[in-house]
């Protein structure tokens, strides 16, 4: 069995990211169940070093690549590999264009996809691999069988779990591709936006619908602000302006993992939830006693958050 | 020159109460047939967008397909009398449209043929299976360009502006077409509410159909696809811990001592 990482991260620098998915099918026991693990990199870069990097067994080096960012360059040196080695599995670890790439790849190869997985195991009796995925906007868990091969990405997450250290240094092949596609005549500018903090920050606000107006969330900045805050939003407060678009926490937003994230005025929606769930320590303020966010709050304030919030910010 | 918009129409788990998220272990299902019936959120934002292209460039045309039953043609009422010209209706058999391959290819062979398309719009994502990849499979089976995560769209001079986040920024895109966009949440794109008068006229609207033999989906192909084993709930629900106000100590005092002792122990 094989798998190939598909990335344009720099494995020279430790990365995170590389080893966040090495370290969520590392259950896989790649050793007992002889699965080899391969590692594509595609950039521009010509010759890297000897560097050691867990259970990867062959470096592809694609270094020949202008645009390595570019989709269909992305495709391409897959279909390459793919030719030779033909992967049970292709992970994909892009910086960009994750959700374009993944399906895209899979629907040329007729093979099945999936975006954004929780875990994957395999079983051993039938040798076929096993995926989990939320559904149900997240309120349910569906367990997939992978028919044939697949094409695949894990949720990005700040905290990820270690990896078994055994000094592991693959083997550095070097591929001479050069058919790669630049650019067509598109047109792209750029606009850097701000960062918004969210992913470092210890302490974090989330505003939902509940608070009104885009001028109750001016005010509960002035508060944040006076406790250390980084200030964020619910889909529906995105929605409606109120809040930057980089802002928005949930599975089609941001997944955190702050000391204390503090819920004002938010009902408690599954994609949101599962932004939060991973919070050391959750406070929910909301006026309605019933209301779901409750059942996964470590503390609870009914009642309207303007008399809960500290009286000098409203 | 036409538009197609892809809407589905989806449950409103919103409403689902939590009690409710519970798998019957005879069908391997879950049950929430009571929810509302609604367009899916991303296809009223992707909708709205096709809307204000055409607000000012009156000669484009425009069309909805929505794959489903005879219900779902409740959403495609609601699509042509808010102004939509055209709606399409492609039906078949519920379980086969459970993977966003079948649903690609059913798209693709409604569209592949109509040299009038320059857009398509797709929501990112609906409800129950969340793959989230529909639009991106359709974009590479017609061999046009696809966008994600797009906000915004307009038309000029015969080039289509996208502006889209990445996860490093925004990026604004002057590009040619046909292209496929799938479209994520954007500030202040609601969409449009029909007049009474409207919505009646959108009533006698003919519907086109597309019947499940000609829609080109074999039940063989489909079974080695997505093969949903089971379903679990996995919830880590906790004892919430109530403050109330008491004669000692504010509410608000409360808290703030909560909050801070938690950043300085680094919490429990
Ligand atoms: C495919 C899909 C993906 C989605 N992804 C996301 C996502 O990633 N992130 C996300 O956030 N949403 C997402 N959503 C939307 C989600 O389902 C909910 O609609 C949304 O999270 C609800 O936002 P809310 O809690 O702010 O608003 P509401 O549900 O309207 O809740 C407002 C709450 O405020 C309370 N309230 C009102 N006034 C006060 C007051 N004065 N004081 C205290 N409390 C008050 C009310 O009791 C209520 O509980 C997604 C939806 C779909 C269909």
């Amino acid at each position: 069995m094989k798998i190939a990482l598909i990335t344009d991260y720099n494995i020279l620098n430790t990365n995170h990211e590389i080893n966040s998915v090495l370290s969520k099918i590392s259950n896989l026991n790649p050793k007992t169940n002889n699965l080899k693990i391969d590692l594509l990199y595609i950039s521009k870069q010509t010759i890297i070093k000897p560097i050691t990097l867990e259970q990867v067994n062959e470096i592809h080096i694609y270094n020949q690549i202008e645009e390595p960012n570019n989709i269909s360059n992305l495709i391409k040196v897959a279909l390459h590999y793919n030719n030779i080695y033909t992967p049970d599995l292709f992970i994909s670890c892009l910086k960009e264009n994750q959700d374009a790439f993944i399906p895209q790849l899979a629907s040329k190869l007729s093979i099945e996809s999936f975006l954004n997985i929780e875990s994957i195991k395999f079983d051993n009796e039938t040798q076929k691999f096993n995926v989990i995925k939320p559904i149900y906007s997240g309120n349910v868990l569906g367990h997939y069988i992978v028919s044939d091969r697949a094409v695949l990405s894990f949720t990005k997450e700040k905290t990820s779990s270690k990896l078994i250290k055994v000094s592991n240094v693959p083997i550095i092949k070097y591929i001479d591709y050069t058919d790669a596609t630049t650019l067509k005549d598109d047109i792209v500018t750029f606009e850097k936006v701000v960062p918004s903090g969210i992913k470092d920050a210890k302490f974090v606000i989330v505003c939902g619908y509940g608070v009104g107006s885009a001028n109750n969330i001016e005010l509960l900045k002035d508060y944040a602000k006076s406790v250390n805050a980084v200030i964020c939003g619910t889909k529906k407060v995105i929605d409606l302006g109120w809040l930057p678009m980089n802002t928005l926490i949930g599975t089609t937003g941001q997944i955190i993992s702050p000391d204390i994230c503090l819920t004002i005025g938010v009902s408690g929606a599954a994609p949101l939830l599962n932004g939060i769930i991973k919070s050391k320590l959750i406070i929910a303020i909301n006026k309605d006693k019933d209301a779901r966010i409750f059942n996964y709050a470590d503390y609870g304030i009914v009642g309207d958050y303007k008399d809960i919030i500290e009286k000098e910010h409203f | 020159m036409k538009i197609i918009s892809c809407i589905k129409q989806v449950y409103d788990l919103d409403i689902v109460l939590e009690n409710d998220w519970v798998v019957d272990e005879t069908t391997n299902k879950i049950n929430i047939d009571y929810a509302n019936l609604i367009m899916n959120p991303y296809d009223e934002t992707a909708l709205e967008l096709m809307l204000r292209i055409t607000d000012s460039s009156k000669d484009i045309k425009t069309e909805v397909i929505t794959i489903g039953n005879k219900k779902s043609e409740a959403i495609l009422r609601k699509a042509l009398a808010i102004g939509v010209d055209d709606a399409t209706r492609i039906e078949i058999d519920h379980e086969l449209i459970n993977n966003p391959f079948n649903i690609a290819k059913l798209l693709h062979h409604k569209i592949k043929d109509d040299k009038e398309v320059k857009l398509v719009l797709c929501g990112r994502q609906s409800d129950i299976f969340n793959h989230g990849q529909t639009g991106q499979i359709l974009a590479e089976k017609l061999g046009w360009s696809c966008f994600t995560n797009v906000f915004n769209i307009t038309y000029k001079d015969s080039y289509f502006n996208v502006s889209r986040t990445t996860s490093s920024g925004i990026e604004h895109i002057k590009t040619n077409n046909p292209l496929v966009v799938t479209v994520t949440q954007s500030p202040n794109m609601f969409l449009r509410m029909a007049t009474l008068m409207n919505t009646m006229k959108a009533k006698q609207k003919p519907i086109n159909f597309i019947s499940k033999e000609l829609s080109e989906i074999s039940e063989d192909t489909n079974e080695k696809f997505y093969n949903l084993e089971k379903l679990t709930v996995e919830k880590s629900k906790k004892n919430c811990i109530y403050l109330n106000e008491n004669k000692n100590k504010s509410i608000n005092l409360q808290l703030s001592d909560l909050i801070n002792n938690s950043l300085n122990k680094g919490v429990k």
